[in-house]
C-alpha cells in the first residue's frame, strides 16, 4: 500500500475544514446585522424617553431658539471678521518692518559697511599715505 | 541717512567669514565695502586700494558695492592680477550682479568671494615671488599631493637639487 504524501495530507486537512467555515461566517454576519440596530436603539434611548410634545410647534418659529441680540449679532458678523483683518494687518506691519532687505532700484540710505577695514581706518590711511594711482591694477565692474 | 549699515549681525558674519576664508585660501588681502560711491567708482576703487595696501606690491582685492547706484567695482592690485585675471574677475562680477539683481546682496558677495578665491588658487600669492607670471607655483615649492589635496611628502631639497 502507498504511503500518503505528507504534502497531500496537509491539503486534505484544509479541504475538510472548508465546510465548518461557512456557518461561522454566516453567524458573524447575523450578529452584525442584529448588533447595529441594537446599538442605534441604545443611543436613541434618551431621545425616545423625552416627552412626546417637547419642541412640537417650535420648528420654523423665529422665536425658538431665542433671537440673537443686536450686540451678539454685531459681535459675530462684524467683530470676528474685523478682528481677523486687524490681526492680518498687524502681522503685515510686523513683517514689513522686519524685512529691511535691499530691493533693486530703491535708494540705499545706510552708512557704508566695511569688511577688512573700517570707514575711519580707510580715511586715515588715505590721509597718511596719499598714494596716487595703482600701476598695473586690474579688475572688472558691473551693473544690475 | 538711516542709522546702521543696513545689514544684520548674521549677514555681517557671513560676509566676514567669506572674506576671511578667501584671504586664508589665497594669501591675498580682501576688502569689501557696501555703500555709496563718492566719485567715479573706478577712480575711487583705485584710490582706496592703493592706500589700503601696506606695500604697493602686496596682492590685494577691493570690492566696492553701491546698492543705490546699482554698481559693483572690483579692483585687483598688480600682484593680485597675476593670479586673478580680469576675465576671472569679470566672471565673479557676473555671479555677484546676478544675485544683486534679485536683491540678495550678501549671497552675491559670499558667492563672488568664493569664486574669486577659487580662481586665484590656494595660497599661491603668499608663497610665491611677485615676479612670477604663470598661475602655478614654482616646482621647488610644490609638494607631492594626493588626489584629496593632502600632501604626501615634502622633499623640497630633493626636488631642488
Amino acid at each position: 500500500m502507498r504511503e500518503p504524501n505528507p504534502r497531500s495530507a496537509n491539503l486534505s486537512r484544509m479541504a475538510s475544514s472548508r465546510p465548518t467555515g461557512a456557518p461561522r461566517r454566516r453567524s458573524r454576519v447575523l450578529a452584525l446585522v442584529l448588533a447595529v440596530p441594537a446599538l442605534l436603539m441604545l443611543y436613541a434611548v434618551p431621545a425616545l424617553a423625552a416627552p412626546n410634545d417637547a419642541g412640537v410647534g417650535d420648528i420654523g418659529d423665529v422665536h425658538s431658539p431665542a433671537p440673537q441680540s443686536v450686540p451678539t449679532m454685531i459681535g459675530l458678523y462684524l467683530g470676528i471678521p474685523a478682528a481677523g483683518f486687524l490681526v492680518a494687518y498687524l502681522l503685515s506691519l510686523r513683517s514689513g518692518k522686519k524685512s529691511d532687505r535691499y530691493r533693486p532700484g530703491q535708494p540705499w540710505q545706510h552708512d557704508a559697511a566695511w569688511f577688512g577695514s573700517s570707514e575711519q581706518e580707510s580715511a586715515e590711511v588715505q590721509e597718511q599715505r596719499r598714494r596716487a594711482a595703482l600701476p598695473g591694477a586690474g579688475g572688472a565692474s558691473g551693473r544690475w | 541717512m538711516a542709522a546702521g549699515d543696513g545689514l544684520t549681525p548674521e549677514q555681517h558674519e557671513r560676509v566676514e567669514r567669506a572674506r576671511q576664508s578667501a584671504e586664508e585660501a589665497t594669501g591675498m588681502r580682501f576688502w569689501v565695502r557696501i555703500g555709496p560711491f563718492s566719485m567715479d567708482p573706478r577712480i575711487e576703487a583705485e584710490r582706496l586700494l592703493t592706500n589700503l595696501l601696506d606695500d604697493p606690491h602686496e596682492p590685494g582685492v577691493l570690492i566696492l558695492l553701491g546698492p543705490g547706484e546699482r554698481r559693483l567695482e572690483v579692483m585687483t592690485s598688480a600682484t593680485a592680477k597675476r593670479h586673478l585675471s580680469d576675465s576671472a574677475v569679470g566672471l565673479a562680477v557676473l555671479t555677484m550682479t546676478s544675485s544683486f539683481g534679485v536683491g540678495d546682496l550678501v549671497g552675491g558677495l559670499v558667492n563672488g568671494l568664493r569664486q574669486l578665491s577659487d580662481s586665484a588658487g590656494h595660497g599661491e600669492a603668499a608663497s610665491t615671488g611677485s615676479r612670477r607670471d604663470s598661475g602655478r607655483a614654482p616646482v621647488h615649492q610644490r609638494g607631492l599631493e594626493h588626489s584629496s589635496g593632502e600632501p604626501l611628502s615634502r622633499p623640497p631639497e630633493a626636488i631642488e637639487s
